[in-house]
């Protein structure tokens, strides 16, 4: 085997030039491969810890049949919101309704959201349910349940009035005082314009039965999301006389959806840059013809000292294949050197953003880099071994 | 310069194997690339085409801004915010349109439907002349009141496992309507899905639920950014916050053709990457040419050929690989073409896509084709041109 190589090696080293320009060309087209893949499974990992941070055991229940529009005169009732506290496996559930109401403060008055909750449920749930933390002051707790208390997204407090509304203030909803008693860190979602209030106090402002546009709901530890999730579906569904004008979405789902895109694109990508792995491979099998046409004398020399058409073909074979691995290799090289430098720069806009490096996709690079050399000079071994001595000795 | 072309191709002609390898990297080089650029090229005219038939007067206010609105249920738009639009100067007209999700029933078969509930004419501004184009079987409804209803592709096909037909009555909420039309696939399963009626005979079914869209047609002349901002600012001081998103047409087609330019430029330098790969395997070719030929050159020298003539015939041997691989590879991308239209008029339900191959685009490739062939082959001629014709005889 090490006569192989080195026989190979010295194969190769006879025309320099010409074996670096077909390496060169490898190397462009794996460093390409490696770049994309490195940067698009970064990304995907990225997006991925990114989204688990905000919980994969959220459950989201909307209104209405179809996702993407926001239909709105659509929601679910009290009742709804019972069956679903009640399906095992349910840890937390937090209704969510809303109106439009005013607030007056410091002499301006301002139309904003306003949501009634159930105190209690939403101090157990806010950060894991709406991926909301305090700036200042307190969350609502179980003791405001009939008081008259606000907590106020951030942008209600600042910026939406000249003077900007800090805890401790009273502000008047639909014309009735409230105390604020915390404000919530900017989310940059529309939590930011929200105000909110306990359900008690929200029912005396808009009165009649309750309309959920959203139940937010959080799974137990340990629980298999999905189970839970049909489980909820099958319980509505149900509770509706069998038509399922609702839909139940999972974080896990959202989740999917990003990493299925990044997956689609990924793809494409890699498919378009796989296309110069395939010119550079056919450069591979240009030089390893050449290879053989040089060398029919020296060819035809082995064969009449007695080597065998397998070791002939496996010598030029090899040849390609080390031609292969060399492009591989220091296509990894380079594409390292450009993957940290693309990393720097997508850092600029997205600081948590890793590109993937692992063992595994150098020794999938090099891998394949490898293979296709072998393939690649299949056919010129092929013409090779099918050299008749005789001939071959006559040039 | 004839004798130089015709020793050139001999020169090719002598080492078929290698040189039809060196043609076949570029034909699939030149051919990704001519193909990527026209299939891009004709989303753009697609893209265009569709947005000139809308018209560039109509302006859409939606409830919601971004995918958060999934977690938060905007507000839907109010009559007072469609009544606000309407004030707005250079609107002509604005409706509002209604969706509910509602109990649709249809031969005993009960399911919960997205109903839409607009006026004929905001069928008509949304839609455009091309409302025509969308609707596979019967008609539009023409006047508002009348209890008939259009049904999403879906909805007449999968829905309720017979077909829904023209001229079949569906129970929404409980009341009766006659279908009057079924819509082609959109591809969007959300529309596929869903049904519409007219907007009075939506508010007798299910009452008043606020807008989900508000859809304005402007008056002639006006400028639809200016008017866009005077909606979105109105709006924002109504309600507050900006929980709502104002789409002028010509927005929507910035948007769309701007994502489409970065996909293309990004898909174009990765393919640009394969043409690169292509002039180097020219360049090794050219260099293994030069060597073989050494001993021929020092013969041409010293019957007297110059440094030009010796480089003319390299240039061009080297710019023949590259046009004849690039004239293929057109060709081939010209057949594939065809292929692609077909699939993406499938696959994306896009019935008015085109591949748009420009003539200009193929003289353009075949031209940079020969181009890259002399770039790639400069430096082996060059070597060539060099050569000392009393080393060169020594040489076997």
């Amino acid at each position: 085997m090490r006569d192989y190589l080195s026989l190979a090696y010295r194969g190769l080293k006879r025309q320099p030039l010409r074996s670096f320009l077909t390496v060169f060309a490898i190397v462009v087209a794996m460093g390409a491969i490696f770049v994309l893949v490195s940067l698009t499974q970064g990304l995907k990992d990225t997006v991925v810890t990114e989204l688990s941070k905000l919980g994969t055991n959220r459950i989201i229940v909307v209104p209405g049949t179809v996702l993407g529009v926001n239909v709105g005169g659509d929601y679910l009732t009290e009742e709804d919101l019972r069956a679903v506290e009640g399906v095992p496996g349910v840890r937390y559930v937090l209704g969510l309704q809303r109106s439009a109401l005013t607030l007056e403060w410091g002499g301006e008055e301002k139309p904003v959201v306003v949501s009634g909750v159930d105190p209690e449920a939403f101090e157990k749930s806010y950060q894991s349910l709406l991926g909301a933390y305090i700036e200042e002051g307190r969350s609502l707790e179980a003791i405001d349940r009939s008081r008259h208390v606000a907590l106020l997204g951030y942008s209600v407090a600042h910026g939406l009035f000249e003077k900007n509304i800090h805890v401790g203030n009273t502000v008047r909803i639909g014309g009735v005082p409230f105390r604020v008693v915390g404000i919530m860190k900017r989310t940059y979602s529309p939590l930011d314009s929200f105000v909110l209030i306990p359900e008690r106090a929200y029912k005396e402002l808009v009165p009649g039965e309750s309309k959920y546009v959203r139940i937010l709901a959080l799974t137990a530890e340990g629980t298999d999301v999905e189970e839970v999730k049909e489980r909820i579906e099958r319980r509505l569904k149900s509770l509706h006389g069998g038509v399922e004008d609702f839909t139940v979405l999972t974080s896990q789902q959202a989740f999917q959806r990003a990493v299925n895109i990044i997956n689609l694109v990924s793809a494409f990508l890699i498919v378009i840059a796989v296309i110069s792995l395939v010119i550079g491979s056919l450069g591979i099998m240009n030089t390893v013809y050449m290879n053989v046409v040089e060398r029919t004398r020296e060819i035809g020399i082995m064969k009449a000292v007695g080597a065998t058409g397998r070791q002939i073909g496996g010598l030029f074979v090899l040849e390609a294949g080390i031609l292969g691995v060399l492009g591989g290799v220091f296509g990894t090289i380079l594409g390292t050197a450009a993957v940290l430098v693309a990393q720097f720069i997508i850092r600029g806009f997205l600081d948590t953003y890793t590109a993937y490096l692992s063992p595994l996709l150098y020794g999938a690079v090099v891998l394949v880099s490898f293979l296709v050399g072998v393939v690649a000079g299949y056919l010129p071994a092929r013409s090779a071994v099918r050299l008749d001595p005789v001939e071959a000795l006559r040039r | 310069m004839k004798e130089l072309a015709t020793i050139a191709l001999k020169g090719l002609k002598g080492r078929t194997t290698r040189t039809v390898i060196t043609v076949a990297a570029i034909v699939i080089g030149i051919s990704a690339v001519v193909l990527l650029i026209s299939i891009s090229k004709g989303f753009e005219a697609s893209v265009k085409a569709l947005f000139e038939e809308f018209g560039s007067d109509t302006i859409m206010v939606m409830g919601g801004s971004g995918i958060t609105s999934l977690m938060y249920a905007p507000m839907p738009l109010t009559e007072e915010d469609l009544k606000a639009v309407q004030r707005v100067p250079g609107v002509d007209y604005a409706t509002g349109v209604y969706a509910k999700t509602l109990p649709v029933e249809y031969r005993g078969v009960e399911k919960a439907v997205v109903v839409y509930g607009m006026e004929p004419r905001a069928l008509e501004t949304l839609y455009g002349k091309i409302i025509e184009t969308y609707i596979e079987e019967g008609r539009v409804f023409r006047r508002d009141g009348a209890r008939e209803a259009i049904l999403g592709y879906s909805v007449a096909h999968d829905l309720f496992g017979d077909d829904v037909k023209v001229g079949h009555t569906i129970e929404i909420n409980g009341v009766k309507f006659r279908v009057v039309g079924v819509l082609r696939r959109i591809g969007d399963s959300a529309d596929d899905l869903s049904i519409t009626v007219p907007s009075t005979s939506f508010e007798e079914v299910a009452g008043k639920p606020g807008y989900v869209m508000i859809v304005a047609k402007l008056k002639e002349g006006s400028d639809p950014a200016e008017v866009g901002e005077k909606i979105r600012r109105e709006l924002k001081r109504r309600r507050g916050t900006e929980d709502f998103t104002v789409q002028t047409s010509e927005d929507l087609m910035n948007q769309i053709n701007s994502i489409l330019a970065v996909i293309g430029a990004i898909v174009l330098a990765i393919a640009g990457i394969s043409l690169f790969v292509g002039g180097v395997e020219i360049m090794n070719t050219m260099y293994m040419s030069v060597a073989e030929r050494t001993r021929e050159i020092g013969i041409m020298k010293a019957v007297g050929a110059t440094r030009t003539q010796i480089m003319t015939i390299f240039l061009l041997e080297a710019g023949l690989i590259g046009v004849v691989g690039g004239i293929i590879g057109e060709g081939l991308a010209v057949g594939l073409s065809v292929l692609v239209e077909k699939s993406i008029q499938g696959a994306l339900g896009m019935t008015y896509y085109h591949v748009s191959l420009d003539p200009l685009l193929l003289v353009g490739a075949a031209a940079f084709s020969f181009l890259m062939g002399v770039v790639a082959g400069y430096l082996p001629a060059r070597r060539a041109a060099e050569l000392d014709p009393a080393v060169t005889l020594r040489y076997e």
